[in-house]
């Protein structure tokens, strides 16, 4: 039998054309029974191929080509731990001796790390080299047959280099794709990494469709002549036992005070940081019967290392004034808790400490850590690389994968496509699925203009297909940091980031999981830095803001947030979230919790959302699925919404531990086995007759626990968010001019565009002064508790220099004339027209208007030649005419983004007043179900998933915000429309319903603007 | 007195395709350009244009504009022929020649005529909008004082348009500002300061403009005021190479149409002598007996002015491809490219003389077919045996060194043969040439490439041991059409 040693993915980047599980699917067609991966330069995809490889009981070998300094390759498979770790560190050393993707070994390099590794001599003129550096029972030579003229020369000039030697022989066959069928888009990745098209790639591409995956039989016959070069295939593949399941990974140990151990350090900050929380807490002996729960199973599971390094990062935050907030199930853990690591309290939240962390599970806990994005995200990064040492902490990486636009462009590239059509293409093209028929990117493709029935579209449209999820190239993670004890680059390569002192592995953080190597998030939030700001602001205005202790159950905040006021609070300012508000009406804490969780596509989707609110609203009974479930639904009425309470309705009817619980959880959620899962349902189904819970009532909770498993939201991630949902709505109520300068100052970020922010302030009483050279900051800024500044960050094509030349002259002295401003700020001439254009430089004179300032600037900005350099120009009137109103407010939007004039809408309502349109404002006043006009600039589109094809458009005129639902039959007939267009006028039928208003749309229009209006934030 | 006339044709490209029938002029109508997949409207017809077709969309679009409307009849949509627009500016330089010797050649379809002097100037806008209809093209002419008034006339108006010297500054006024002749630069700077007409540009002054675009400033503020003194630059025609003549008998024999040859490519070569050119290549314009015309060309290695070798090469096209009907006239065309003398090297082996060169290969070209003369050049791809035939350059030549001690012979075109097989391996060989059991064979080496063209390739070949030698078998996919492509020396 045959074993094929030398296989590469698409982890080779556009080196080959199968996804790593396509190998593995086609190596068990085959009859394989071993099968080694040889990517480029990495071990990219061994996890993938290991997991796919076990789960159907394939041998899978490490192996990896691996470039060489003199142009060539070197193949090597990794036979035992000590060559696996040698394999990695000889890539780490490549990899970080030199820029992203240009890392070459060197001979010395490979002397050093040859131990435990085989290598394959294909290529003659390497062969005494190799044979110099491996033990001659890990060197082979390899033959391969591909049906090529010339290629039988070759392979006699090995087989006689073999026989010289001494060397036994092995068959390969270079496989490049699984199935002869991906040779076309083999091609086409040819023309890709080579930068050219299918026309022009010439002898770059393949001759032939042969490095497929042969099977066994084939390749036997392939090799009648040298049956030892079969025989030895099998041979190796037997003697290389390693698999990733190996991998010798340890967590680092945290450096402790002389005299304590992990545990007893553990204890003691835990319980001091306990002290500190539960000081007049009624709930403090519960408190301490829960972390001391919590303590136990950690030091069972000897995690004490991993909670003492997390919270040295928090420390580190607390130490340097960073805000951070940690996420996720950590939330549920009182240790978390105490230890400063988390802000919700667990132990009132009533949260289940099981679905963070459980013995049975055996799996390392996962802790997100919010920061501010930015540089001070970036210092808590640097804090642990220089913790944990250059080769010990690295972050994860992240495939970046060929989807939809990309694919389509790609593709269109190799295949000749003018960058016009290509463009063209593009913008049509939405999302395509792998396993579509065809039909659908078909008429994607007719609706940019062109004939899918042509050859080169349909090659378009299938290639793009076949492209779709294949990885592009690999990037960092946002967040996700791999700590090991000892060296990390023993356990997985580690290459330079494209940013400067970042290090990342070559694994992505799923890869990381799977493998058991803890991962630490550090993620960068944006509503961290406006809390963090807005903060900063009120206290020096006089205030004395904390944002751990935001006063609670505020009554003004509520009354905000019931009436859906919500646009720029955290989580609950989406057209979704606002149209359940009303209905919610939160009045507690708990409340928002729930909110936060309700509007997922989880809870909608499995229809939990609905029946909760009827609930609520009193127009449904509550119900519960058996009286033992009563305490584990009561606070959701009935209905389960949290991962927990399924965890707990599991612990409660059928006496599941906790670990068990979270098991069950799993299993379902993931679907990752129907085996496993049908194992866990009967344990399940015997656990609540062991309650007495028999026939209809034991379907029932099965049927609950089933279904919900797969929608649940977690009760703690949700509360960590309602924490940030309060403390922002809580700012934009009491302080809005600073919270509405903290979100502006920390774009991009939330659902609205800063245009709708301005306008949402404006309705609020905030009055928004536009951008003046002689006033405006870097960044927008307060400048009276009603009044705020746009900072010149927001002038579009300004760079960063110049905005700073502008603030440091101006701090020297004050600019006299626009004249002066040119002359001392050497701005570009794109700038200073910008500048004048939206109105900036028109405080630089007497009645300066912003033509006057573009008159003036057009002559400011040439040279005077050296002699006249000193002088300054007297000013001279300008004969032009002042922008009108709608010029105006296309120069805001062109130049600024937004506008701090009157809304664009304003302009066109006396025309639309004629037309019977009604303003937002006067919708509530409007009866249910009666026909109504209504436009506006479209600041929304969305078209959920779990929406069935309904489309929600958010229309903003200059009284408000108005939604409008679009079924799908007239989205699909109007398509363009709704999609494209920057202004609608739309006709339909009003629809209220417990506060909340609709209008079903029944026709719409264009709605010609005479101006630009600001981009609409757009999720479909 | 000074007078101009401006003569446009709107939509030079659409109505140059337009122009072979009259009843298609009133159609919607646009241009395409491009290559497939990259095919997109290149120009449209106002018709076109009323119904929503733009440049730059693709047929399928265009025509899904036009379909909107259930519209009744046609969309005329046609790949642009840019030798029909060369040819059209042509009889229009031609044309417009007739009215004045003084011509300006303004770009496709745009042409301005000097009339200072003319017997009857201002009669001639007339006269040449009627001799332009006659060529089937829609034209507009405008006669004015001030050439830019004219020209922008040709824009705004159709027909024939006169502005009188007191009307120009009125007529300025109102015209959009993008009549004037501005750069991308200067056009969005006047955007931004929210000029919209020619008139509003002239009431800024001169002064003012000039400190802020300096010469140019100066320049477009006289045009906008209706002062136009920019240089008139008026169009030669180009020499030409050509010569024809009209025999008084019908000729049918290569040895007098030689004789008559002999005096007309004598003057093209005089000609070419005194512009210092030589000839690139000769293009012979026979009139047949039938009415017809047969065309012939001789593309010459190295630029010639030499009569003698010249006729000697066109007398071996004539014999290489004779017209098969009697002549009864000729134009010969030169196309001309300056001439260099070149000094030889005089440490270097004497090359031959390219008159000889020339007469070599024309007797080539004779005895073997034109596309079968020039230097092979091997084409990138897998594909076998495949070559592309270059123009021969003696000078570009490099020795190789062969790769290989075994020569292979292709066979041009490759025999067909039957195979029978065993096991998927020839056994048995028949064709014209060869035949018998298949001793030994290699292979099968398979290649296939250019799947993305409608005709993709795929082969398998074999190295074959006849008894008379080795021999290379392929095999054509999926047709399964065996053919002996060559052998080994």
């Amino acid at each position: 039998m045959y074993a094929e040693l030398h296989t590469a993915s698409a982890f080779s980047f556009l080196e080959a054309a199968s996804l790593p599980e396509d190998l593995v699917d086609r190596a068990q067609e085959l009859g394989y029974s071993a099968i080694a991966l040889c990517d480029r330069d990495g071990v990219y995809g061994a996890p993938r191929f290991y997991k796919a490889a076990k789960a159907v009981g394939l041998h899978p070998i490490v192996g990896c080509e691996i470039s060489l300094a003199n142009g060539r390759r070197l193949t090597v498979l990794v036979e035992n731990r000590r060559g696996y770790q040698n394999l990695c560190r000889l890539l780490t050393r490549m990899h970080l001796s030199s820029v992203k993707g240009k890392g070459r070994a060197l001979w010395s390099d490979i002397e050093s790390y040859a131990d435990g590794l085989v290598a394959l001599i294909d290529d003659m003129r390497d062969g005494d080299r190799i044979c110099s550096i491996f033990k001659s029972q890990n060197v082979y030579v390899e033959l391969q047959r591909h049906f090529r003229d010339g290629q039988e020369a070759e392979n006699q000039a090995r087989m006689d280099f073999a026989g010289c030697h001494h060397l036994p022989l092995i068959a390969t066959n270079g496989v490049r794709y699984a199935r002869r069928s991906s040779r076309q888009l083999f091609d086409a990745l040819t023309c890709i990494h080579h930068k050219t098209t299918l026309d022009r790639a010439g002898q770059l591409l393949e001759l032939n469709t042969e490095r497929c995956l042969k099977s066994p039989a084939e390749m036997t016959r392939l090799f009648r002549d040298v049956p030892e070069a079969i025989h030895n295939s099998m041979e190796l593949s037997q003697r290389l036992q390693f698999t990733l399941e190996d991998l010798g990974y340890r967590f680092p140990r945290y450096p402790l005070p002389p005299g304590e151990t992990a545990t007893s350090y553990l204890r003691q900050i835990t319980f001091q940081g306990a002290r500190e929380r539960y000081r007049d807490s009624a709930l403090k002996q519960r408190a301490w019967r829960q972390i001391e729960h919590e303590l136990q199973v950690i030091e069972k599971l000897q995690l004490e290392g991993y909670f003492l390094i997390v919270w040295d990062i928090a420390q580190f935050a607390k130490r340097s004034s960073i805000l951070c907030q940690g996420r996720g199930s950590a939330a549920n853990s009182a240790v978390c808790y105490a230890l400063g690591i988390t802000a919700v309290d667990p132990v009132q939240m009533e949260l289940l400490f099981e679905r963070f962390l459980s013995e049975e599970r055996g799996e390392w806990p996962d802790i997100d850590m919010d920061f501010p994005s930015g540089a001070k995200r970036e210092s808590a990064i640097q804090y642990v690389y220089d913790r944990y040492g250059k080769h010990g902490a690295a972050m994860t990486a992240t495939v970046v994968s060929y989807r939809d636009k990309s694919a389509v462009r790609e593709i269109a590239k190799t295949l000749s496509f003018s960058e016009e059509s290509i463009e063209r293409l593009a913008k049509c093209i939405h999302y395509m699925d792998a396993t579509d028929d065809g039909e659908h990117t078909a008429e994607q493709i007719r609706m940019a203009g062109f004939d899918p029935t042509q050859s080169r579209f349909r090659h378009l449209a299938r290639l793009s297909r076949e492209i779709q999820n294949l990885p592009r190239h690999l990037s960092q993670h946002p967040g996700g940091l791999v700590i090991c004890q000892g060296e990390l680059d023993s356990v997985v390569p580690l290459e330079n980031a494209r940013m400067p002192d970042r290090r990342i592995v070559q694994w992505d953080k799923e890869d990381c999981a799977d493998l058991g190597i803890v991962k630490v998030d550090l993620l960068g939030l944006g509503m961290l830095n406006a809390l963090e700001e807005c903060t900063a602001i009120v206290n020096s205005r006089g205030a004395n803001f904390d944002l751990a202790h935001v006063p609670p159950n505020d009554e003004k905040t509520y009354k905000m947030i019931q009436a859906a006021d919500t646009i720029g609070a955290f989580q609950i300012e989406s057209r979704a979230q606002m149209a359940t508000l009303p209905r919610m009406r939160p009045r507690c804490f708990y409340d928002l919790v729930v909110q936060v969780a309700i509007i997922r596509p989880g809870p909608i989707a499995g229809d939990l959302a609905h029946p909760f609110l009827r609930r609520r609203m009193g127009r449904e009974p509550v119900t519960y699925p058996h009286p033992s479930l009563i305490p584990v639904l009561k606070r959701t009425l009935g209905v389960p919404l949290f991962q927990e309470q399924l965890l707990r309705m599991a612990m409660a009817a059928a006496n599941f531990t906790g670990g068990e619980a979270e098991e069950l959880r799993r299993a379902i959620g993931f679907k990752r086995s129907t085996e496993r899962m049908k194992l866990i349902e009967v344990k399940l189904r015997k656990g609540l007759r062991a309650n007495g819970i028999r026939g209809e009532e034991e379907e029932r909770i099965v049927k609950a626990i089933t279904a919900f498993a797969l929608f649940g939201f977690p009760e703690s991630h949700s509360a960590s968010f309602a924490l940030l949902a309060y403390s922002s709505s809580y700012l934009k109520a009491h302080y809005p001019a600073a919270f509405y300068v903290s979100l502006l100052n920390a774009q991009p970020m939330g659902f609205y565009s800063p245009a709708t922010l301005v306008k949402d302030a404006q309705r609020h009483g905030i009055r928004v002064r536009p951008i003046d050279v002689a006033v405006s900051n870097h960044r927008c800024r307060v400048e009276t508790d009603d009044r705020i500044r746009i900072g010149l960050n927001y002038v579009s094509g300004l760079t960063a220099t110049s905005v700073k030349k502008i603030v440091e002259q101006r701090a020297r002295q004050e600019f006299r004339s626009i004249d002066d401003f040119t002359r001392r700020t050497q701005l570009r001439k794109q700038e200073l027209e910008t500048l004048a254009k939206v109105g900036a430089l028109n405080s630089l004179g007497e009645q300066v208007h912003r033509r006057d300032a573009l008159w003036q600037i057009e002559k400011a900005w040439r040279s005077r030649g050296p002699l006249l350099e000193s002088l300054e120009e007297i000013p001279e009137p300008s004969p032009l005419s002042a922008m009108t109103p709608t010029e105006r407010l296309d120069a805001d939007y062109r130049g600024v983004g937004l506008t701090t004039g009157p809304h664009p809408m304003h302009y066109q309502r006396n025309r639309l007043r004629q037309m019977g349109v009604t303003v937002a404002a006067q919708l509530p006043t409007l009866q249910n179900g009666r026909p109504v006009k209504i436009a506006g600039m479209v600041i929304t589109r969305q078209r959920p998933m779990t929406a069935k094809g309904f489309v929600f458009l958010s229309l903003e005129d200059e009284t408000g915000v108005s939604n409008v639902v679009v079924r799908p039959p007239m989205f699909q007939q109007y398509r363009s429309l709704w999609v494209s267009e920057p202004a609608l006028l739309v006709n339909g039928i009003i629809q209220k319903q417990d506060g909340v208003i609709h209008i079903r749309a029944d026709d719409a229009q264009s709605l010609e603007m005479n101006s630009s209006t600001p981009a609409s934030h757009d999720f479909y | 007195m000074k007078l101009y006339a401006c003569l446009r044709i709107n939509d030079f490209a659409v109505a140059v395709v337009l122009r072979k029938s009259r009843s298609l002029q009133s159609l919607p109508a646009l241009v395409l350009s491009g290559v497939a997949p990259n095919v997109y409207v290149y120009q449209v017809n106002a018709a076109a244009r009323t119904v929503g077709i733009r440049e730059g969309m693709t047929l399928r679009q265009a025509q899904g504009r036009f379909g909107v409307g259930e519209r009744n009849g046609e969309l005329f949509a046609e790949l642009r022929n840019e030798q029909d627009e060369q040819q059209a500016q042509r009889e229009l330089l031609e044309v417009a020649q007739q009215v004045s010797p003084r011509v300006e050649d303004r770009g496709p379809g745009l042409l301005l005529l000097d009339l200072a002097g003319l017997p009857d100037p201002h009669t001639a806008g007339g006269k040449l909008a009627h001799s332009v209809e006659a060529l089937g093209l829609p034209a507009r002419v405008a006669t004015s004082e001030n050439r830019f008034a004219a020209v922008s006339a040709t824009r705004v108006e159709a027909g024939v348009t006169h502005i009188y010297p007191h009307e120009v500054k009125g007529f300025l006024e109102h015209l959009p500002i993008g009549v004037l002749p501005l750069i991308a630069e200067e056009h969005k700077t006047l955007q931004l300061w929210g000029l919209r007409t020619v008139g509003g540009f002239a009431r800024l002054s001169a002064d003012s403009l000039t400190a802020r675009f300096g010469e140019r400033g100066a320049f477009l503020a006289k045009l906008a005021s209706g002062e136009d003194d920019s240089l008139f630059e008026a169009w030669e025609a180009p020499h030409d190479f050509e010569e024809s003549v009209d025999f008084d008998w019908q000729v049918t024999d290569l040895d007098p149409l030689s004789f008559l040859l002999a005096e007309p490519l004598r003057k093209v070569c005089q000609k070419l002598r005194q512009q210092g050119s030589a000839a690139e290549n000769i293009s012979l314009s026979l009139k047949l007996a039938d009415g017809s015309r047969c065309e012939r060309s001789v593309a010459l290695s190295h630029p010639l002015t030499n009569h003698d070798v010249l006729l000697k090469l066109i007398r071996l096209e004539l014999s290489a491809h004779p017209t098969g009907k009697a002549v009864e006239g000729l134009t010969i065309t030169a196309q001309p490219v300056p001439r260099r003398e070149l000094q030889h090297d005089l440490f270097s082996l004497s090359r031959p003389s390219p008159e000889r060169l020339a007469v070599t290969l024309g007797r080539l070209k004779e005895q073997v077919g034109l596309e079968n003369v020039g230097a092979p050049a091997v084409r990138d791809t897998h594909q076998p045996r495949v070559f592309s035939v270059t123009r021969f350059n003696p000078k570009t030549l490099k020795q190789q060194t062969p790769l290989s001690a075994l020569g292979f012979r292709c066979f041009r075109p490759p025999i067909e043969a039957k195979v029978l097989e065993e096991r998927h391996q020839p056994v048995h060989v028949s064709s014209r040439i060869v035949g018998g059991r298949v001793h030994k064979c290699a292979g099968p080496w398979r290649m296939n490439g250019d799947w993305w063209w409608e005709e993709g390739w795929s082969f398998a070949e074999w190295d074959v041991e006849l008894h008379k030698g080795l021999y290379r078998l392929c095999c054509e996919l999926p047709s399964q059409t065996w053919r002996l492509v060559g052998v080994y020396d």
